[in-house]
């Protein structure tokens, strides 16, 4: 506690040089002097003043034009802001309410947080909205970019996002609304701040702008470089991704690379095919490690960019460079007018699989032989109408975005969903589904039914050295996606504490970018960050955790430990979808008190190895290649089979 | 004042609006011997009466040498009198009806007018034919007196400053009887035009005062009788357009108080006499929902109604909780009211805690003694969601109450250790009941489905903050909680606190594994003595108050904690069957379980204890520091 009070202390007086600028504007000594004694008496509004302040988000010539008793109050609008504006429901920027937000989030009003500077510091992160005309879930879910960046939403809007035509909200549009009204183009002002200051109040067209098509996107000006050129191969496929496999810091891309890997081996010729979102690009370094591992990678930026290396099919991306990407959205039936949901959809079709990557994708189809095309995720669905059946269409599915309400939302953690009725109609466009792992598959056969569905899961090798250390280590490795944070957070919280009451000197190893979501020191807790051995990272724990709870698709934590020979506590989520005979290998508790007697028992035990000669066997067996990828390369192969044959008929696809 | 012992007396006597003035000649003015009366000492008297009376009244005057004046329009005759008093430096008395006038009355009068030389008229106490009762004297004449009975007399003080007022017997000092005349001729009764007269009086300084010492017969009257307004409507209409400042000075100069006194000490005396109190439940803290209070208090008066104690009881309520907790069904035949009543009752019962000072001075005016029953002090320690000015009201309350109940001796501590001037007052600890037939519903489907959380919105009860924890470490269990709204979580179904009946309560209980209580502050308790009932175990903060209230349960089983984290270890014990340590030790069980009967006797037995021991004089200190709050408050 007292340490947490000189936090706020130092935290207040680090605050005081930003706040004594603004008090000093305050007009007078008087004014001043008023100030700093308000500010003395409430030191917690020194630090949200500072943070208001830096933020831009005070406009303190909007504020006093909207309230001119500020004006004669004496003292600076930010300092009448902080200390009673806000609890008055004052707008410091036309996009921020604090009514609205106080309302809308009532435990902001009950911990007496100063709105705005809630807002900035934890409420744009977590997707709460400043006001009733800019969705900041939707922000976010739309440009990963800014998710990634750790900038907040609004700020990034004011500051980067309108000029670079992003929206706002699924019902708002700038361009269209900046080139409705010829007054809002010409002031050049942020179209959203007129609409929430002037258009509003006059009934501006808003209604018909919800109903309205979303507008086509702007035609992009490709640009080809080829990094190389080589023969073409006879059986191919054709990976469309947005995640860049190299380096496998995260379990998407590790399944990814695995896939490939074990398609080349069957005799697939690879041709990625990335379409990273904006500020995931891959470095130079990634593509020609792909490069090397699958001689056939192409990198496509929304911008237009297009990056590439072809040794197995013909260079004909080469003559994408200086056309204009043609009008998809027509094709597509996409100019239709669309509401709040459908729109936000849409525009998520577009972020992951944009007109550049289809322009790619239908040049290269347009010299293919029958070849598979493999989506990577449900959101690259988007280009499959336009493909006729030369392509053997699958998606690999990775999660059912279907079941997040019930296995992530429910735990709190905020990320993409999809109704059964929009999923169903994004697969709906494949010839195959792959599902990562049996009670997926189960749910996705029911919402296709008679359309082939198989189980693909990951594949590890089995490396793991069985005898247990001495020391009573536990290990929790992990990429910083949220429900891995979260999992580890309450981990530390519920069952860490129980764990050394019982071991006193255990230890917890946390290695992956979720160091990062560690920042204070805990008793008895190691941050390692990134580790590349990961071999001796494993032998030395006696324990793995997979604390996350919330969570579709496979559990590569799970399997990973079981491969290396590590017990492993985790709860039913953890092991779901694995077969019952990996099941019955994993410590799967209820709750975390049961968690945290678990790992002590697995840290106490005088068990020297952790699994039995027969175990391992079975391990080995359950995770090998042969097995997991078995029914997916067969399938692959029988279709491709039967494509070339002319079994399937010409159906869909757009002529180049 | 020296001189004025031998001035002369003259007396003006109306027999104007008495109904059958022949019959007061008869039994009233002819019955009065020359020599004792003031009619011996009296120089002159003028006697007005009906044109339409009879022989045997001008008998009558012819007898005792009396003037009469046949008249209807007794003011003009009454200046006459006045005026030629005034001129003969004489004492005026002036005589409503057929008074009885003692010559030792008139002495005590004529003390008090020589007390200060601003008295500027005595009214006399005029008791009733039987001797039983005196009479209040009518408010400024604007209704009739009431009845009071005569052991209140001797509780007033000997003289008693009151703004003007009319009595039948009023006696003015030669200097004042005619120095703000001549009587405003507009006036067709004496009683306005005299009101009128003493109110220009008083605005030069003169107040009326009432000899309580001197008392007066009157022929014919009777305290089984409701008297006739002195004021007739046409002048009172006239009266209050002459002087405003009429009704302010009944309310604001001790008028109001001192009626309100001898109304409720005399309504104290008469109940007292017939062995038969009457008791004002008020229950206005019970609102449209269910929780604590309305369990409580709701519990008492229906126990309390079963009990039918021989009182007359009204009960003052919210009157959308009469609707919604069916009140009426509840106390069918009791007196029911949504304002506070005019009539006097001899205690007042709150059967929770006031939260304004308005409530007990509503309670105050309405009786004697005034007790509460106080089911907390949270709202005083907490601050935030207290009422303005709590702790003014309480300090009040702690000075001036009659008496306390306490729902258990850990309030009774808080409250004392809080307001150490409460600790002179009687009071007593009255637990609800512990009796598991008082809580259970044997309809109530037993289970061990979900663990119920239980609390509300306030910070105190904790049960968000429990919630959020519970439901995060055990993501597979299913927690019901009766509180706060929460979010989403999965594993929670949440009732608002109040909006569950007590079936639908009882039901939580009972289909529960475990029930936690994880309140820092109560009062009683009901969750815990609730959930001990149904035979489950509950988890309880450790406190003072868990230790008094389940020690006397019968049935369950306790499980303390100390910090909320602790919470999680020892659910988690508790559902993978390990050994708790801190399953608090079960004392022997209490021999015959209290029950809403028993709850209900305590509460009457106290009651009827204030009310016979109900103080008049702490009733006048209360009522002068309403006074002063109300004029803080204007």
């Amino acid at each position: 506690m007292w340490r947490s009070q000189l936090w706020r202390s130092y935290a207040a007086l680090r605050a005081l040089p930003a706040v004594a600028g603004v008090a000093a504007r305050s007009g007078s000594w008087g004014g001043c002097a008023r100030t700093v004694g308000n500010f003395l008496r409430r030191p917690r509004r020194v630090r949200e003043a500072a943070i208001i302040a830096r933020s831009g988000l005070f406009d303190a010539a909007y504020y006093v034009a909207k309230y001119p008793d500020v004006a004669q109050a004496g003292v600076h609008p930010l300092v009448h802001y902080v200390l009673w504006g806000a609890f008055e429901r004052r707008q410091p920027h036309p996009l921020f309410d604090p009514g609205y937000y106080l309302e809308r989030y009532p435990d902001v009003a009950r911990a007496g947080f100063e709105p705005l500077s809630h807002f900035l510091l934890h409420g744009g992160f977590e997707g709460r909205s400043p006001g009733p005309h800019f969705d900041c879930r939707f922000y976010l879910a739309a440009n990963p970019d800014v998710r990634r960046q750790g900038v907040n939403p609004l700020v990034h809007f004011l500051q980067r996002g309108w000029p670079e035509g992003r929206s706002p909200s699924p019902s708002f549009d700038c361009a269209v609304y900046s080139e409705r009204y010829e007054d809002v183009k010409a002031s050049g002002l942020n179209p959203l701040i007129h609409y929430a200051e002037i258009g509003h109040a006059e009934g501006r067209d808003i209604s018909s702008l919800t109903e309205t098509s979303l507008p086509a996107p702007p035609r992009l000006r490709l640009t080809s470089t080829p990094l190389g050129n080589r023969r073409q191969a006879q059986r191919v496929v054709v990976c469309l991704t947005h995640v860049c496999p190299w380096p496998a810091h995260a379990g998407n891309a590790y399944r990814i690379i695995r896939l490939l890997t074990r398609l080349r081996q069957d005799g697939f010729q690879v041709v990625l095919v990335m379409a990273p979102l904006a500020g995931e690009e891959p470095t130079l370094e990634a593509i020609r490690k792909l490069v090397e591992l699958f001689s056939n990678v192409i990198v496509v930026e929304c911008n237009g960019t297009v990056r590439y290396e072809l040794a197995d099919v013909p260079d004909v991306l080469s003559s994408l460079n200086g056309e204009h990407t043609p009008r998809y959205s027509a094709f597509l039936a996409e100019e239709m007018p669309a509401l709040g949901r459908e729109r936000e959809l849409l525009v998520l079709d577009r972020t992951y699989c944009h007109d550049a990557i289809i322009a790619t994708v239908l040049r290269l189809h347009s010299v293919l032989g029958p070849y598979v095309l493999l989506a990577e995720y449900v959101w690259m669905a988007r280009v499959l109408p336009l493909l006729d059946t030369r392509a053997v269409k699958v998606i690999d599915t990775h999660d059912v975005y279907a079941t997040k309400a019930e296995k992530v939302l429910r735990f709190g953690v905020d990320d993409l969903w999809l109704s059964p009725d929009e999923e169903r109609r994004r697969l709906e466009l494949a010839d195959l589904v792959v599902a990562i792992q049996d009670d997926e598959r189960e749910i996705l056969q029911r919402l296709l039914p008679g359309r082939p569905v198989v189980t693909a899961g990951v594949d590890f090798e089995m490396r793991g050295e069985a005898r247990l250390p001495a020391e009573p280590r536990v290990l929790f490795l992990a990429s910083a996606n949220p429900m891995n944070v979260s999992g580890l957070k309450e981990f530390l919280r519920f069952a860490w504490p129980n764990v050394l009451r019982l071991v006193p000197d255990a230890e917890l190893l946390i290695a992956g970018a979720v160091s990062e979501a560690i920042s204070d020191d805990i008793a008895g807790v190691r941050v390692l960050g990134r580790v590349d051995d990961l071999d001796g990272l494993y032998r030395g724990v006696r324990v793995v955790i997979n604390p996350v709870l919330a969570g579709t698709g496979i559990k590569i934590k799970t399997i990973e430990a079981l491969s290396r020979l590590r017990p492993i506590v985790t709860w039913k989520t953890g092991a779901e979808g694995l077969s019952q005979e990996l099941k019955d290998l994993c410590d799967v508790v209820e709750d975390w008190y049961q968690f945290g007697a678990r790992v002590a028992a697995r840290l106490r035990g005088d068990v020297v190895e952790a699994f039995s000669p027969a175990e391992r066997l079975l391990i080995g067996r359950a995770t090998s290649p042969d097995t997991v990828y078995a029914e997916l390369s067969s399938t692959l192969r029988r279709m491709w089979e039967e494509r070339s044959a002319g079994t399937y008929a010409q159906t869909g696809g757009v002529s180049e | 004042m020296s001189g004025l012992a031998d001035a002369p007396l003259h007396a003006f006597v109306d027999l104007t609006a008495d109904r059958a003035p022949e019959q007061a000649a008869t039994h009233g003015v002819m019955g009065w011997p020359h020599r004792d009366h003031f009619t011996a000492a009296a120089c002159r008297v003028t006697c007005v009466a009906d044109p339409g009376s009879t022989e045997l009244v001008s008998a009558a005057a012819r007898a005792l040498d009396w003037s009469l004046i046949p008249t209807d329009a007794p003011v003009r005759a009454c200046n006459a009198a006045m005026m030629r008093a005034a001129a003969d430096q004489a004492w005026f008395l002036l005589l409503s009806g057929p008074v009885d006038a003692s010559e030792e009355a008139l002495f005590a009068m004529r003390r008090c007018l020589e007390r200060d030389p601003l008295f500027g008229c005595a009214a006399a106490r005029i008791r009733c034919a039987d001797g039983c009762c005196f009479r209040r004297p009518s408010r400024s004449g604007q209704s009739a007196g009431y009845w009071i009975p005569r052991r209140t007399l001797a509780e007033t003080e000997d003289v008693e400053v009151s703004p003007e007022l009319f009595e039948a017997s009023l006696l003015f000092p030669p200097h004042l009887v005619a120095e703000f005349g001549p009587l405003d001729s507009r006036f067709s009764s004496i009683a306005g035009a005299i009101l009128h007269y003493l109110s220009k009086a008083r605005r030069c300084g003169y107040r009326t005062v009432i000899a309580n010492r001197a008392l007066m017969g009157i022929s014919g009257a009777s305290c089984r009788e409701r008297g006739r307004t002195p004021v007739p409507d046409t002048d009172q209409t006239l009266l209050k357009q002459l002087t405003p400042d009429l009704s302010r000075g009944w309310e604001q100069f001790r008028g109001a108080s001192n009626e309100r006194f001898e109304v409720l000490s005399g309504h104290a005396h008469r109940t007292a006499a017939v062995g038969r109190p009457s008791v004002l439940l008020d229950i206005r803290n019970v609102m449209a929902v269910h929780n604590g209070t309305s369990r409580a208090v709701l519990g008492c008066v229906g126990a309390l109604h079963r009990l039918s104690p021989s009182w007359d009881v009204t009960v003052l309520a919210h009157p959308a909780a009469l609707q919604f907790h069916d009140v009426r069904k509840m106390c069918r035949g009791w007196e029911l009211t949504t304002t506070p009543p005019a009539s006097p009752f001899g205690v007042a019962l709150r059967l929770s805690q006031p939260w304004h000072i308005r409530e007990m001075v509503d309670l105050h005016r309405a009786a004697l003694a005034n007790v509460y029953f106080m089911l907390d002090t949270i709202s005083w320690d907490v601050i935030y969601p207290s009422p303005q000015w709590l702790d003014g009201t309480w300090s009040f309350l702690a000075e001036h109450a009659d008496g306390f109940l306490f729902d258990s001796a850990f309030t009774e501590k808080r409250f004392l250790a809080r307001f150490p001037r409460a600790s002179d007052t009687p009071r007593a600890v009255c637990y609800y009941p512990f009796h598991p037939a008082d809580y259970v519903d044997q309809r109530a489907k037993r289970g061990t489905d979900y663990i119920l959380v239980v609390g509300n919105e306030l910070d105190h009860k904790d049960a968000a903050r429990t919630l959020n924890l519970l439901a995060a470490a055990f993501p597979f269990q299913r927690f019901v909680s009766l509180g706060p709204p929460l979010g989403e979580l999965s594993n929670l179904r949440a009732h608002r606190a109040g909006s569950l009946s007590e079936e639908d309560m009882n039901q939580l209980y009972a289909g529960a594994r475990y029930v936690v209580f994880p309140s820092f502050y109560e009062g009683f308790g009901f969750p815990i003595v609730t959930a001990l009932a149904y035979g489950k175990t509950l988890i309880a903060r450790r406190s003072e108050l868990l230790d008094e209230i389940a020690g006397r349960c019968s049935t369950g089983r306790v499980i303390e904690f100390a910090r909320r984290e602790d919470l999680v270890d020892i659910i988690g014990r508790l559902l993978h069957g390990e050994l708790i340590q801190e399953e608090r030790a079960q004392p022997p069980k209490p021999a015959g379980l209290r029950r809403w009967h028993d709850v209900a006797r305590d509460i009457a037995g106290f009651v009827d204890s204030a009310a016979a021991q109900s103080s008049r004089s702490r009733w006048r200190m209360r009522e002068r520091a309403i006074d002063q709050l109300l004029a803080f408050g204007s």
